[in-house]
């Protein structure tokens, strides 16, 4: 496999100090939160890896309609890598959560609708992962994933509004929390910057891991066009 | 707002969030491993690939065609009758 671009380990780099800061910000600036606890500082990295999994599920969608209108296995790749990196981030905020649910709800997990459409909206994408792999023909299975990139991505909104449509008590940061919301807290200027920073640096993580899959995904697509080669002499 | 001693202290719940970035950070760094692996595994496979056709196309490689000296040498030769 070639070197990474000049570009790309830039990218990583960049990434890398970015997620150090964010590291360092949440550990060192932001003050601690007085009814919660340590624990609160789980959101500086939680909420930008629920954030990073919509983006990487909207990319998707993007993908999907320019692999449909061109017919490029290039959009194909860019669906299917970043599907299963907004997986990645999808479960790693979704654990979290849990673990920060527990001394704050004093319980891992509830049927809470924010929940339970979060978990929803993530097997939706186990599912896009696991069907693609049972398809053999490249052409059928990319306009499939293609089309299910694009009819999944229904579930993110609902995730999304599903805590000002229905009665929660997931905490409501931006705009008017349910009085029934447990764990609120309004952020002062250092949470504010801590957040915001986290927010940008996972944005650029995303990309940086979009880009490093899609090198894998080449080298995939170059492994299956050899099988095949080979199956045909 | 209610006096001093009587506010609640500040619950300890360090050990939740160390477990919290545990996962956080853990599982995105586990992700990256993965890369390493599948691309190891990934090249493995291209050089058994390669393998494979380079005997298949020494297999089905027709057998060398006389030389012009080999011809006229054999034209040379007395035919058994």
């Amino acid at each position: 496999m070639e070197k990474p671009s000049t570009r790309l380990q830039i990218l990583n780099i960049v990434s890398a100090v970015l997620i150090l800061i964010a590291i360092g910000l949440v550990f060192f600036y932001a003050p601690e939160e007085l009814v919660m606890g340590q624990v609160q500082r789980i959101f500086y990295f939680h909420v930008p890896s629920a954030w990073v999994g919509f983006l990487a599920f909207f990319v998707t969608v993007v993908a999907g309609i320019m692999y449909l209108r061109s017919g490029e296995p290039f959009w194909d790749r860019v669906g299917h890598s970043s599907v299963e990196v907004g997986l990645l981030f999808t479960i790693s905020a979704g654990v979290a959560g849990s673990i920060w649910a527990r001394p704050i709800w004093n319980t891992w997990w509830t049927w809470d609708p924010r929940l339970t459409t979060y978990t929803i909206m993530a097997l939706i994408y186990v599912a896009y992962i696991m069907l693609r792999q049972g398809i053999e023909d490249p052409d059928r299975r990319a306009r499939f994933a293609a089309v299910y990139g694009i009819v999944g991505f229904i579930s993110v909104p609902i995730t999304y509004f599903s805590i000002m449509w229905w009665r929660t008590i997931h905490p409501v940061v931006f705009g008017s929390a349910s009085e029934n919301a447990k764990g609120t807290f309004s952020m002062t200027p250092p949470m504010a910057v801590t957040f915001f920073f986290s927010l940008f640096a996972f944005t650029v993580l995303y990309f940086c891991f979009l880009a490093n899959r899609l090198r894998l995904a080449r080298l995939q697509d170059r492994v299956e066009k050899l099988k095949a080669e080979l199956l045909a002499a | 707002m209610l006096p001093f001693p009587f506010i609640d202290p500040t619950p300890d719940t360090v050990n939740y969030l160390i477990l919290g970035y545990i996962f956080l950070i853990g599982l995105p760094v586990l992700y990256v491993i993965s890369w390493f692996v599948r691309q190891r595994s990934l090249q493995r496979d291209i050089e058994t690939i390669e393998s494979l056709k380079a005997d298949e196309q020494k297999r089905t490689a027709k057998p060398a065609a006389p030389s012009a000296a080999e011809l006229s040498a054999n034209a040379d030769k007395p035919r058994a009758s």
